[in-house]
């Protein structure tokens, strides 16, 4: 095998021209397919960063310092009234993780504790599917031991019945109905969602209290300032916009499209690259029929010189792609420099397009390799 | 010639073609070819000197007869088998040398050494040595693009030789030379029976078969009594 890869590296070497042909095409392709797919994805990166917030439905404000009374209720109703604002109220996670049964018996799931107003769930988009009103969970008395439940809850749980009860660490709660929501705040599905006043008696503080303002698309970023500077003045509550992206399938299939489009011109390309490989090595094999004849009449199987010929395309693939690896990643490093921006580099995408940058360069080398075999031993002779 | 001292026997050995139109290359011959020895084959041009040069170092199959070398039946071999025997037995000194014109001479040499599981070193030194047995060690790196013919000529002996095959076939290996370079290169490739090989070559020159131990002549694809 050393000596056949000396023989093939002899070869290209002895004729730079030809190689530097046979190289062009699949050095272009690893090129072009790398440097979309590294602009895409850095540029992707930028977009989503530049148009998070613009692009939201929703304003989430989050506390990051303990909320033991909740959000001033006229600052929220202030919220609300913005022209550019509808529904505003609470909707916090207020422990990732409780253990909920259908009965002191059975085994418990582990599900998120949503607290809530019905505000807040409105502005989620969330609906009840069954029992009492959502403006109920605004006025339960307290001390209450009532919750509603997410829908996909209810199944798991086994509970088709309202006024059923659940046993959340051990204590019983009633089931006033269960939710629903497709509206990009489906961890609501799953969870166990009770009042303001029945979770802060029973659990406390909440880990992630938050308040949601549904807003006109556009207006996120505004809305967030203010309602930033409206629930805390003083700057005490430590309050973050924690606006979620909106639309995350929309964005990924954006990104996906993206990438889509960098690969597909970059397997074009490869596909001319893998002609051009082809076709150089066919001029090659034309030119070298002496060549391969004699090494025919030394002794050569149709297998071996077959085997050089594809060891060659090989060869000239790996380098090509390497190279165009390299360049690619240059060029997309010092595109992204220009722009200020910083580069998102896959860790997959370089040996990816390196060995399919070889493979096609074989693929383009079997038919130049088959005629190379095919050449007779008496060419020698009669050259 | 006793059995063993015969390297190629050939029995009513023939060759037509049939594409594109019928010919009869060679007629039924019989021929015995000596160990160590020198045969020339001479004979008009299309004569059929370099088909039979052909049957004998298994380039072409032949259409009928049988061929046995040291003893082996050539004729039905397979073409990978034909590839082994040619790389074991035979070496070939062509007309116009067929040197690799980008290569250096000891590179050229190299290309007869098939084995892959010889390491380079061997292989550089055995071609070195090979290219100093024809006197060229001095210009063993140079490239072939800039040999002269003579120089050429040798670095195709060397080649041939370079395995240590148990025949040389030489096809007009002087054609391209000038009278001195050529006769040098024959006292070469005659040279070639002192170290056990068996020399045919084919020939138009009457200089360069008068040194062969024994000739056969060709004349439309028959030997001429």
């Amino acid at each position: 095998m050393a000596n056949a890869t000396a023989d093939a590296y002899l070869s290209m070497t002895s004729r730079p021209v030809r190689t530097v042909a046979m190289i062009a095409g699949i050095l272009l392709a690893v090129a072009s397919t790398s440097a979309a797919v590294l602009i895409a994805d850095t540029q992707q990166a930028q977009i989503d960063l530049r148009f998070d917030a613009q692009r939201s439905g929703h304003v989430m404000i989050q506390a990051r310092a303990p909320q033991p009374q909740g959000f001033t209720p006229e600052a929220v109703r202030q919220i609300e009234g913005l022209s550019v604002a509808s529904e505003a109220g609470e909707l916090s996670i207020w422990r990732e993780s409780v253990p909920v049964a259908s009965s002191p018996f059975t085994s418990a799931q582990s599900v998120p504790l949503v607290v809530a107003s019905a505000s807040g769930l409105e502005a989620s988009g969330t609906s009840p599917v069954a029992g009492a009103r959502l403006d109920t969970i605004d006025l339960m008395p307290a001390p209450n031991a009532v919750v509603w439940i997410g829908a996909t809850l209810a199944r798991r749980l086994g509970i088709r019945d309202r006024l059923q009860s659940v046993w959340i660490h051990g204590r019983s709660f009633t089931v006033a109905g269960w939710l629903q929501n497709d509206s990009g705040f489906e961890y609501i599905n799953n969870s166990v969602v009770m009042s303001s006043a029945t979770g802060r008696q029973h659990y406390g503080n909440g880990d992630l209290v938050r308040l949601l303002v549904k807003v006109r698309p556009g207006s996120a970023s505004a809305v967030g300032e203010f309602a930033m500077s409206t629930l805390d003045p003083t700057g005490q509550q430590m309050l973050a916009d924690v606006t979620p992206p909106d639309g995350e399938v929309l964005r990924a299939n954006v990104a996906a499209d993206v990438r889509r489009v960098g690969i597909g011109l970059g397997m074009f390309v490869g596909l001319v690259g893998m002609v051009a490989v082809a076709n150089t090595l066919s001029m090659a094999v034309q030119q070298r029929t002496r060549e391969l004849g004699l090494r025919s009449a030394m002794g050569f199987s149709r297998a071996r010189i077959g085997s050089l010929i594809l060891l060659e395309s090989a060869m000239a693939g790996l380098v090509a792609a390497l190279m165009g690896a390299a360049l690619a990643h240059l060029g997309a490093y010092l595109w992204s420099a220009s722009q200020g921006w910083e580069i998102i580099i896959n860790p997959l995408l370089a040996p990816t397009v390196v060995a399919a940058g070889t493979f096609f360069s074989v693929l383009g080398g079997i038919v130049p390799a088959y005629r190379a075999a095919s050449v007779s031993p008496l060419t020698a002779m009669r050259s | 010639m006793s059995q063993s001292a015969v390297l190629a026997e050939l029995v009513d050995v023939e060759l037509e073609v049939h594409r594109p139109v019928y010919t009869r290359i060679l007629h039924p011959l019989t021929l015995r070819v000596g160990r160590s020895t020198s045969l020339a084959v001479v004979g008009p041009s299309g004569a059929g000197k370099t088909t039979l040069a052909a049957i004998l170092g298994a380039l072409q199959p032949p259409s009928g007869g049988t061929y046995h070398f040291a003893g082996a039946n050539i004729a039905d071999l397979s073409r990978k088998e034909s590839a082994r025997f040619r790389n074991l037995n035979i070496g070939f000194v062509f007309q116009n040398a067929n040197l690799i014109d980008e290569r250096s001479a000891w590179r050229n040499v190299a290309i007869a050494l098939t084995d892959p599981t010889l390491e380079r070193r061997a292989v550089e030194q055995r071609c070195r040595e090979a290219l100093a047995d024809v006197g060229l060690q001095a210009i063993a790196d140079r490239e072939a693009a800039l040999l002269s013919g003579g120089e050429r000529q040798r670095v195709a002996i060397a080649r041939a030789m370079v395995k240590n095959p148990l025949m040389v076939i030489a096809d007009e290996p002087t054609g391209a030379l000038d009278q001195t370079t050529g006769r040098d290169v024959l006292a070469l490739l005659y040279g070639v029976t002192a170290r056990g090989a068996t020399l045919v070559i084919v020939s138009h020159d009457p200089y360069a078969a008068s040194l062969a131990a024994s000739s056969v002549s060709l004349v439309d694809g028959r030997i001429a009594e």
